[in-house]
């Protein structure tokens, strides 16, 4: 099994058991604002979780390159930030359908209306163009030359995401704020000296 | 060859045109940067051929020049929007409101954020679990043992008259919350008032005058010569009234159950009676023969008493709370005004016939706003009172942003409108079209013997004087003449003397016929004493909330003041047209304190904002500029306390309150609503929680989550007032149950809901 298929064999068990205990946690509550509201978080935080794996695959592969460490090959870490990648954008459709569907009942205008629906539209765009192009022959066709600096983008989808969490009115600020403290420091390990995974074939 | 010396080019490439792109229209929003990116990238992405025709290799110098250059207008574009950029993405004011967040969610979390040492206050902790709770603050107060409420919420009652005062100068107080034996500290703010010389009466022919000081608990009275003497009385004193010549004095107290009767000269205590708290305004009879105490709290009425012996009249009992009070022209007509009907009421003694009350039905005189403040003419034939707008229909003005201050004669007899003076004036201050300097906020009244009229403007810094009958143009005292700020109060000294009362500025002042300042009597520190304490100290606060306070009733160029429409800091009760529909009712500016964002719909994250966008915007600013107002104005406004529930002072049936918790909860309405502020601080579409209302609202209509604390005060819930009632907010307003669970509730859990809340 290449490391790619089996990345996208662990995300997606591991994603499709996750959405369904909390699906169904969901179920549990009567009150429909509360079940549909429960079924926002979760989708919501499983496509934020997602991408914070995904953008932490690169600092953990600096981290053990730092540290001259053996172990997990670079190819399972890159599989493994493109599954999560892809699942973060699958979930973060999910949670947007959700969203529409449920608590804006259908409305464009309460979507732009308010910064951090919009913010959460803008790091879901983001994050479907970045999916759209982790697939080679997609990216072949679409004839994408400069495809790093197109998935730089990753790193504004979370910036979005932030906005999103601490804007949103059911969100814990907490929590947020520590997700934010997350997000730094997962950037700020991409300092970490070592061969880039980005670096490009001579 | 060059590659150490050359940048990530195709990087820095992208972020240069995307930069370019976006300037080319620079809206003041993240998502038009993001497209600005996405174009470049597709740019340079598509044609390499461009890409390429740029020098890629050039040394880093010429790329950080090219780059500087290119980067340097949009920059400058972002600089010049930058507060437009905070406001679309919803980052102003976002410290402020994750601060008030965070605070509510740490548990065991504790609201409201103020403490206050004037008044009884009701303090809630949540803390999940937790068997015992107490609260303690500081040196100098009892420990407060928190009563369990069911659902991890817990009450203080704290009073500082019974439980003492906070020791030390600091406005910032360490507040300890000990769960079950761990201690955990929480920090809130003390609020410390300085004297509030408010209301003042007199007794003309000896020269006397009294006014309040509700926060500090006296009555100060003053001569023609000056300050007599300041007396201590019970707690909340609201009004105090002269008896029998001005011998005595009856006063009123909000939270103290008595009515005092004191020596007008030596301030001994004479009387008590016990009448209950919330006492409100006093009205002696025109002949001096009767008494009549206006009293609020959970059974409202009109208190009697007979004079000189002071014997008790059986009393009124009324469906409204009465804010004004004043006889007609003989003790067998009483005049009270409803700020909730926004209307006035006359009551007339009925015949006396054998089984029939001893007064008749309340007979309206609907004004469409509530009056400001009344007062009756010598002999009690006329009264009256300012409006900021009036309406016989009792309709409210659809009129954006409309006030209009004015002063209407009412006869009282034929119970009918005879007069309109409309205040606000243009003087030669004027700068642009329409601007209104002097006449903006009539607070108070003197009417005097000769028919002539003295009335204090507390928007315009004024003393008027009108001519018996208005035979004449109003003369007007104001500027170093008059030397008060924001004056409340004006009262009639006799023999031409007069004296008015500034709140704000904690002075009094007595005037001569002439007009001229005799004396200036402070009854509370000097700005330059309060700004030598430290910084952070109570002192230094005081300084600020006078200067926020005199902003806030302090009239905008347009003729409007904060107070116009948050009657004395509260609510005015009426619809306005604030540029959204429906019209809106003025909420309470009591107890906002810790609950960023403000406005229904939560548009507004920050006061300081409100006062840049309102007042010195859409009012066209003040006529003297001041950096500070916008901070003093948030401070004040952050520091008002709720209005306190009777059931405080009364009782509150704890069962019945615990069985209201627990509904609360099964209805979730804890969702929203979160222990311990009652709010979670979050805003919702009108259309998700009201679907069936919300259909005829605007898609992108949203409603901020109030807090239910003070709920008691409120006379109209529902983000626009719809509703009339809490048992309608439970019932017709929420059909599609997305409001609150409230299909789960049987009536019984329903009545205890509806309890519980009137109860916060």
């Amino acid at each position: 099994m290449t490391p790619q298929r089996r990345a996208g064999l662990v995300c997606w068990i591991l994603a499709a058991t996750l959405a369904t205990i909390l699906g169904l946690r969901g179920f549990s509550l009567s009150f429909s604002l509360e079940r549909e509201v429960w079924w926002l978080k979760a989708s919501g935080y499983l496509a934020l979780s997602s991408l914070f794996l995904s953008l932490s695959m690169t600092p953990a592969l600096r981290f053990q390159q730092f540290l001259a460490m053996g172990g997990i090959p670079k190819a399972s870490w890159l599989a493994f930030r493109r599954s999560f990648g892809i699942t973060a954008a699958v979930f973060g459709t999910l949670h947007a359908a959700l969203v529409w569907t449920t608590y804006l009942g259908g409305s464009w205008r309460v979507l732009f209306a308010s910064a951090y629906l919009r913010a959460g539209l803008v790091s879901l765009v983001i994050l479907l163009a970045l999916a759209v192009t982790s697939f080679p022959r997609l990216t072949r066709r679409l004839r994408v030359g400069l495809w790093r600096e197109l998935h730089r983008l990753s790193y504004v989808a979370a910036l979005f995401l932030a906005q999103h969490l601490l804007l949103s009115p059911f969100a814990p600020k907490g929590r947020s704020l520590w997700l934010c403290v997350l997000l730094v420091v997962i950037l700020s390990l991409r300092a970490l000296p070592g061969r880039s995974p980005f670096r490009p074939k001579p | 060859m060059h590659r150490h010396h050359t940048l990530l080019k195709p990087q820095i490439l992208i972020l240069c045109a995307g930069l370019g792109l976006w300037f080319l229209r620079p809206t003041p929003a993240f998502a038009s940067w993001v497209v600005a990116y996405l174009l470049a990238w597709a740019i340079f992405n598509y044609l390499p051929g461009l890409r390429r025709g740029l020098n890629l290799e050039a040394p880093i110098g010429w790329v950080g020049f090219g780059v500087a250059l290119v980067v340097a207008g949009p920059l400058l574009a972002l600089h010049q929007r930058i507060e437009d950029l905070g406001w679309e993405e919803g980052l102003l004011g976002l410290g402020q409101n994750l601060e008030h967040r965070l605070r509510l969610e740490r548990l065991p979390a504790l609201a409201p954020p103020t403490v206050f040492t004037d008044h009884p206050q009701a303090l809630y902790a949540h803390a999940p679990a937790a068997r015992s709770v107490t609260l303690e603050l500081g040196a100098g107060v009892r420990s407060l043992v928190g009563i369990s409420l069911g659902e991890g919420l817990f009450r203080f009652e704290y009073d500082p008259r019974r439980d003492g005062s906070p020791s030390g100068e600091d406005a910032a107080l360490d507040a300890l919350l000990v769960i079950d034996g761990e201690v955990h500290e929480r920090s809130l703010r003390r609020i410390r008032w300085q004297a509030h010389p408010r209301w003042i009466r007199s007794a003309p022919e000896r020269g006397l005058g009294a006014a309040v000081s509700e926060e500090t608990d006296e009555v100060i009275i003053v001569s023609r010569d000056g300050l007599v003497r300041r007396i201590p009385v019970g707690d909340g004193p609201t009004d105090a009234t002269f008896l029998g010549n001005g011998a005595r004095l009856a006063i009123s107290h909000r939270y103290s159950p008595d009515l005092w009767i004191v020596d007008a000269l030596t301030g001994e205590t004479l009387e008590r009676f016990r009448l209950g708290p919330f006492q409100a305004r006093l009205a002696v009879s025109p002949q001096g023969d009767a008494l009549a105490i206006a009293r609020a709290g959970e059974s409202p009425g009109i208190d009697l008493f007979s004079l000189p012996e002071l014997l008790p009249l059986p009393g009124i009992e009324l469906f409204h709370t009465p804010d004004g009070l004043s006889f007609g022209a003989s003790r067998r007509t009483l005049v009270y005004s409803s700020r909730s009907d926004r209307a006035l009421f006359k009551l007339e003694a009925s015949d006396g016939e054998a089984g029939s009350p001893p007064w008749g039905p309340p007979s309206p005189l609907w004004l469409g706003r509530p009056a400001v403040t009344l007062a009756a003419s010598v002999g009690g034939e006329k009264l009256y009172v300012a409006v900021t707008d009036y309406r016989p229909d009792g309709e409210s003005h659809r009129g954006n942003h409309f006030i209009q201050d004015q002063i209407l004669t009412i006869a009282v007899e034929p119970w009918e409108v005879v007069g309109q003076l409309m205040t606000g004036r243009r003087t030669p201050a004027q700068t642009q079209t329409g601007n209104i300097d002097s006449g903006i906020s009539p607070m108070g009244f003197a009417p005097r013997q000769d028919g002539s009229v003295l009335v204090a403007f507390a928007g315009s810094d004024e003393v008027w004087e009108l001519p018996p009958g208005l035979a004449a143009p109003p003369v007007v005292i104001a500027g170093m003449d008059l030397e008060l700020g924001a004056p409340h109060g004006v009262a009639d000294l006799g023999e031409g003397y007069w004296a008015a009362t500034s709140p704000g500025g904690g002075v009094l002042a007595v005037y001569s016929p002439d007009r001229e300042l005799l004396h200036f009597i402070a009854v509370s520190p000097s700005d330059s004493e309060l700004d030598s304490a430290p910084e952070g100290s109570l002192a230094r606060q005081d300084l600020v909330l006078r200067a926020g306070e005199l902003a806030f009733f302090e009239g905008a160029r347009a003729g409007i003041s904060c107070q116009s429409c948050h009657l004395h800091g509260g609510t005015d009760e009426s619809p306005h047209d604030i540029g959204q529909t429906p019209l809106l009712p003025t909420l309470t500016m009591g107890g906002i304190s810790g609950t960023s964002p403000y406005l229904r719909d939560g548009s507004f994250p920050r006061i300081r904002d409100l006062n840049d966008h309102l007042a010195e915007t859409l009012y066209r600013g003040y006529s003297h500029e001041s950096p500070s107002r916008r901070w003093d104005l948030e401070t004040y406004s952050e520091s008002l306390p709720f209005a306190v529930n009777p059931r405080l002072l009364e009782g509150t049936d704890l069962v019945k309150m615990r069985a209201g918790v627990e509904a609360f909860a099964k209805a979730r309405c804890v969702f929203c609503h979160t222990f311990p502020a009652l709010t979670n601080l979050g805003q919702h579409p009108v259309r998700t929680l009201f679907p069936d209302y919300g259909a005829d609202q605007p898609p992108e209509a949203m409603v901020d989550t109030p807090s239910l604390l003070g709920s008691h005060a409120r006379s109209h819930f529902l983000q626009d007032g719809r509703a009339d009632s809490l048992e309608e907010v439970l019932g017709e307003f929420n059909e599609a149950n997305r409001h609150g669970d409230s299909a789960a509730l049987d009536s019984e859990e329903k009545n205890a809901l509806i309890y519980m809340l009137e109860s916060l």
